[in-house]
């Protein structure tokens, strides 16, 4: 009880900032997650948040400093190209896309692998943490952190509430769209730039392997409660907020007990609570 | 005549797979045209390309007499029903209000105007009913309606619907082609893919036969003969018996 108090009341700092970083990274990838939900295209997500690794490899063997928009940049470039490769590959190749994206997570993720061995056998005490990016290190969100999350958030909300009919219009029928001129490359290049932007404030606290979990569980949630798309945004992201604060809540309280997994682990038991509601308010 | 299509040297493949060659063809405005042929003749692909919506190898569309992004507005495009998801949420008329949407004004609201003609066209299909359904709680030939009713709200002059047909009840039959023969009768033209050719001769003013090339185009009286039913469907030829043609 007295944990309670202490951790709701925000009064130690480091509290805010993991609570504020973790809720507002929920938020995100929730929200942005629902649109690959809704197109089938929830495995591009594990896709993307493996690819990151080697970006961020990339970035720090350039500039050896251990956090910083460096790493995000880096982040950003390789989700970015192994989104486009998966939709490259999937349009010219015969194989099918699963086996594709299967292919093209492994191959970056291996790639990852090796250089972040490299790194940690090169680069000595400079590089202690950062292969805290395989699982998510939300205890270590910083200031600077807190801050980037909040630009890539508000810019994702932003574009969310501007894009909102462009987005559905384009997700629920391309062809349509297409065929009243609007521009559908790149309204998709948007979407996917915003969804790779949320995957890379993300790995900061739950890591590159449970990443996927934060793209697809909240809107699971909403879809199961709803079936209008503003009001399952709106839910996704608040169940993916509500899932930050709680993981940290529960790591704050019992002693050694990572975030990333018990963000992943909250967000799982939302989903087991709604299943039942699926039929009456949702349609899936 | 005016024409409302006109297709010159169009010839459209996929990979080393040739969908459409070297297709020529002129549809007249004011009619209903239907666009029939097997499986995998490329009627879909004839309509898609004309929109601009997979490329062309090579060949020249007009649209109204124009190019079509000059006439874009005036030209209405509808996909097949099962190009889409039907789970995805969003309610019957949000579709419909979709075909009052326009490319440099989908950041502001819809006017006053707009959602009175969405209305209009909701009532025209009769799924007033329906208004606030998700879609995927519709049947087939409802769904098919829908599009229709989208189709509408664009008040077009030129509609091109992929098998608006498929997948629907009798009832709806009737009530789509009531629609369509109301368009014609304000003017407007109607290019549409069909599958069942027991109804082409009653309701299709002008045909096109396709076969990856053109078997034949124009006045259904001329062109819906046994001969270019053989030479695009092949040896199929039970069915000419029962059509009587």
């Amino acid at each position: 009880m007295n944990d309670f108090l202490q951790f709701f009341s925000f009064s130690d700092p480091n509290v805010r900032l993991v609570v504020l970083g973790t809720a507002l990274i929920g938020a995100c990838s929730g929200s942005i997650g629902t649109f690959m939900v809704l197109t089938r295209k929830s495995l591009l997500g594990d896709v993307v948040s493996h690819s990151i690794l080697p970006g961020i490899c990339v970035a720090f063997i350039l500039y050896p400093v251990r956090s910083g928009i460096h790493l995000f940049i880096g982040a950003m470039v390789a989700g970015l190209l192994s989104g486009i490769a998966a939709d490259y590959f999937s349009r010219k190749s015969v194989l099918r896309p699963d086996a594709l994206f299967a292919l093209v997570l492994s191959v970056f993720f291996g790639l990852g692998v090796m250089l972040i061995t490299y790194i940690q056998q090169n680069y000595g005490a400079g590089q202690a943490g950062l292969d805290a990016i395989l699982f998510g290190k939300a205890a270590a969100i910083n200031q600077d952190d807190l801050t980037y999350i909040t630009v890539v958030a508000a810019v994702i909300f932003a574009c969310l509430i501007l894009f909102f009919r462009s987005f559905r219009m384009i997700t629920f029928n391309a062809g349509f769209a297409q065929s009243i001129g609007v521009r559908v490359r790149i309204y998709n290049g948007i979407l996917s730039s915003l969804t790779v932007m949320a995957v890379a404030i993300g790995i900061q606290a739950v890591g590159v392997v449970l990443m996927a979990a934060l793209l697809i569980a909240p809107s699971i949630v909403s879809k199961a409660l709803s079936n209008r798309l503003w009001l399952i945004l709106l839910i996704s992201a608040f169940v993916g907020g509500l899932s930050g604060l709680l993981g940290s809540f529960v790591s704050y309280t019992l002693p050694a007990m990572p975030t990333g997994p018990w963000i992943v682990i909250c967000l799982s038991l939302m989903v087991f609570a709604v299943l039942p509601f699926r039929r009456k308010f949702g349609n899936s | 005549m005016n024409s409302a299509l006109d297709i010159e040297n169009l010839s459209v493949s996929y990979g080393k797979k040739i969908a459409l060659e070297n297709i020529s063809l002129s549809i007249p405005a004011g009619q209903i045209t239907g666009i029939i042929g097997p499986n995998g003749s490329g009627k879909s692909t004839l309509i898609k390309s004309a929109m601009n919506l997979i490329p062309a190898n090579s060949g020249n569309v007009r649209m109204l007499g124009s190019e079509l992004d000059k006439v874009r507005k005036r030209v209405s495009y509808v996909p097949q029903r099962e190009s889409v998801d039907w789970d995805y949420p969003v309610s019957v008329f949000d579709v419909i209000l979709m075909g009052r949407y326009r490319p440099g004004r989908l950041f502001l609201p819809l006017s006053a105007e707009d959602r009175k003609i969405a209305e209009e066209s909701l009532e025209r299909v009769q799924l007033t009913e329906y208004r606030n359904t998700q879609i995927g709680q519709l049947s087939g030939g409802q769904q098919q309606r829908v599009f229709i009713g989208r189709a509408l709200a664009q008040r077009a002059e030129l509609y091109l619907m992929d098998e608006p047909f498929a997948g629907v009840d009798a009832a709806t039959e009737k009530a789509i082609l009531d629609l369509m023969f109301d368009m014609k009768s304000q003017g407007q033209s109607i290019v549409l893919i069909h599958h069942d050719l027991v109804s082409v001769r009653d309701n299709f003013d002008h045909l096109v036969i396709l076969k990856n090339k053109l078997i034949a185009s124009g006045p259904t009286s001329e062109v819906f003969t046994t001969k270019n039913l053989i030479a695009s469907y092949g040896g199929s030829m039970r069915i000419m018996q029962e059509l009587d043609v």
